[in-house]
């Protein structure tokens, strides 16, 4: 160690005016304390950990088959008794006699992992193919882009409707078929955050230092776009779980063995007039909180994450 | 901006293609279409004639460049199902999708235009979380969940309104029957609400937070700033320097907002028995009617693109300062 020559005192960290200001916890030390700081975030965190807990263990938390169909029992309300005074279904049957309360929690397993697949699949296509495009530029750019503008010209929706009705209904259909509706936004975005990046003088440094293209691009780049990719995730969780709603209400969704929240909301068409609002209310309600409980956080990931683009509408 | 517009058109065709080159193969990999209009008792030989009869013995390129050419030509062919001209069956559907659409879009931005800017002026203040939470509770409910909600509560509890059916409007008006349309006007605003409220509640909360957002950027500016060092009140400030500015970014993402309305009416179409576009095609794709299909897909798209013109014709428009590659 070499011998301090100056006198002058030590520089103390906490001494530097606004010093006080930088984070030097963990990230995920933040993190933990941001979300427990706000309100909302927790809740949602917290009840998204529930439907997690649904997709695991349904089996289990299921009191009933989900797809039994009991004749004796058709149509009972919610805490209806039966003889012996017991509530046998909590919050009613269907038509069929199938108990709506398994059903829903089977039906978190469809609408959370389609959410999951679809945007984690149709993400890492679509921020690659940005990155190339961004960084490359070129024909490979006009290519992509291209593509993505004739994909943005006309409604997915529609697209998606024709593909599955045809196919016919299958959760690894509709996975991918939602994959595909998902690529182009990642895209836009990563090549948008690529442009800003690769002209940056870390890029030029790790350049001039003779990393590869390859190297640049993955290991460079790619960690620094993602805060802003990871934010757009989250509002396309909860966009591919309304689709996949939607899908399965028109019947091109899911298997009808498979309980899913859309299909079930279907069903509960049929009964409407009947007055059976149990089977219209409980799995659209499902729907409506979890993707309430995934936008709610992916507000708060935005600000703790990017506060660049905070108010900027991105993503909703 | 004309280069701009010239390679908007281009992709018309290019969309028109895409789309209906998707719809062409998806309904044949869905198997032979021929079955869908032979009894299941048919003969081979009769299934092979009406195969020939529909043309869907010749090679697949054939039957698709054969359906290009017609449509090149303006001739979108016949629909194998109802054995009408396609053309005439999509445009006499098209008024009432429209119906819904216009409504929609017109609902959310009148209501989406007070709360977005309440919202903005009273940032963090308890006005402004609730509006916002509403909006977040709104973007959160799917469309098609609401209308049964509302079709449960209004139609089949209260008994307010009717759960389904239809008076038109707008065909009777672009007809030139105004007499029909004036009168048929209260009953089919009465039969228009409850879909349009449906089809509306997502683009409302995401147009109330968009224009809060922008709202609250242009407070920001410094111009606000010297509007009100100048002395003036508020409301001057609001009307004629804040939101004045805020209008351009507001009216593009709106007129953008329209093209995802189009989308989720096709589901509401659905929950309401609406007799629009949406329904014809969901039928048509069942029924595995090719010409029928093609030609909804074609007058989809040309009006999807058509709108997304008009947005970015509009971006331009409003603010000299935009110039489009």
């Amino acid at each position: 160690m070499t011998k301090r020559t100056d006198q002058s005192p030590p520089i103390e960290l906490a001494h530097i005016p606004g010093s006080e200001m930088i984070e030097t916890r963990p990230f995920a030390q933040q993190a933990i304390s941001s979300m427990i700081g706000a309100r909302y975030p927790l809740i949602a965190f917290i009840f998204l950990c529930l439907i997690a807990l649904c997709t695991l263990f349904a089996p289990q938390l299921a009191p009933k088959d989900p797809n039994r169909v009991e004749i004796f029992s058709v149509l009972r309300p919610p805490l209806s008794q039966n003889r012996q005074g017991q509530i046998e279904h909590v919050l009613g049957t269907d038509a069929t006699g199938r108990d709506v309360l398994s059903r829903a929690i089977y039906g978190a397993r469809v609408s959370l992992s389609v959410g999951l697949i679809a945007v984690g699949l149709g993400g890492s296509i679509g921020a690659v193919l940005g990155l190339l495009a961004g960084y490359l530029g070129g024909w490979v750019d006009t290519l992509i882009m291209r593509l993505a503008d004739i994909q943005l010209a006309y409604p997915f929706i529609l697209f998606a409707i024709m593909i599955l009705s045809v196919l016919g209904s299958g959760i690894d259909k509709l996975i991918l078929v939602l994959t595909v509706g998902q690529w182009v936004i990642f895209a836009r975005l990563a090549r948008g955050e690529t442009l800003v990046q690769r002209e940056q003088e870390y890029v030029e440094a790790v350049r001039a230092l003779g990393a590869s293209e390859w190297r640049i691009i993955f290991r460079t780049i790619l960690p620094n776009i993602l805060p802003p990719l990871i934010v757009i995730a989250s509002f396309n969780v909860a966009g591919v779980v309304l689709a996949e709603a939607s899908l399965s209400f028109l019947g091109v969704g899911v298997p009808e063995s498979v309980p899913a929240w859309g299909a079930m909301l279907a069903d509960s068409r049929n009964q409407l007039l009947s007055g059976s609002w149990w089977l219209a209310v409980f799995p659209g309600v499902a729907i409506m909180l979890t993707v309430l409980s995934i936008n709610v956080l992916g507000d708060w990931m935005r600000d703790f994450l990017d506060p660049r683009l905070r108010g900027s509408g991105q993503g909703l | 901006m004309n280069t701009h517009v010239i390679r908007r058109l281009l992709l018309l065709p290019i969309v028109i293609i895409g789309a209906t080159f998707l719809s062409f193969i998806s309904i044949w990999l869905g198997g032979d279409p021929t079955l869908f209009y032979t009894s299941e008792r048919a003969s081979e030989e009769e299934i092979e004639r009406t195969r020939a009869a529909y043309g869907f013995d010749r090679p697949h390129s054939e039957q698709y460049l054969d359906f290009l050419f017609k449509l090149a030509r303006g001739d979108t062919g016949t629909s194998l199902y109802y054995r009408v001209p396609a053309f005439g069956l999509v445009m006499e559907r098209m008024p009432a999708t429209l119906e819904l659409t216009f409504g929609s879009f017109l609902l959310s931005t009148l209501l989406a235009f007070p709360i977005g800017v309440i919202a903005a002026t009273r940032r963090g203040t308890m006005t402004d979380g609730r509006l916002m939470l509403g909006a977040m509770f709104g973007q959160s409910m799917p469309g098609f969940w609401l209308g049964l909600m509302l079709i449960l509560f209004f139609g089949v509890t209260l008994r307010w309104m009717p759960v389904s059916g239809h008076v038109p409007f707008l065909k009777p008006l672009l007809e030139g029957n105004f007499e029909q349309a004036i009168q048929n006007f209260p009953n089919a605003l009465y039969y228009l609400t409850m879909p349009v409220v449906a089809a509306s509640a997502w683009p409302l909360a995401r147009s109330s937070r968009l224009i809060r957002s922008t709202v609250l950027e242009v407070l920001h500016q410094d111009y606000v700033l010297t509007a009100r060092a100048k002395g003036l009140v508020e409301r001057t400030v609001l009307a004629r320097h804040a939101i004045r500015n805020a209008l351009i970014p507001i009216v593009t993402l709106l007129a953008l907002q329209f093209g995802f309305l189009l989308s989720g009416v096709i589901v509401i179409e659905i929950v309401f028995s609406w007799p629009g576009v949406g329904r014809l095609l969901l039928d048509a794709i069942k029924n595995r009617d090719i010409p029928l299909v093609q030609t909804a897909v074609t007058l989809l798209a040309i009006l999807f693109v058509g709108v997304n013109l008009i947005a970015d014709l509009l971006y331009g428009a409003l603010d000299p300062r935009i110039r489009l590659e």
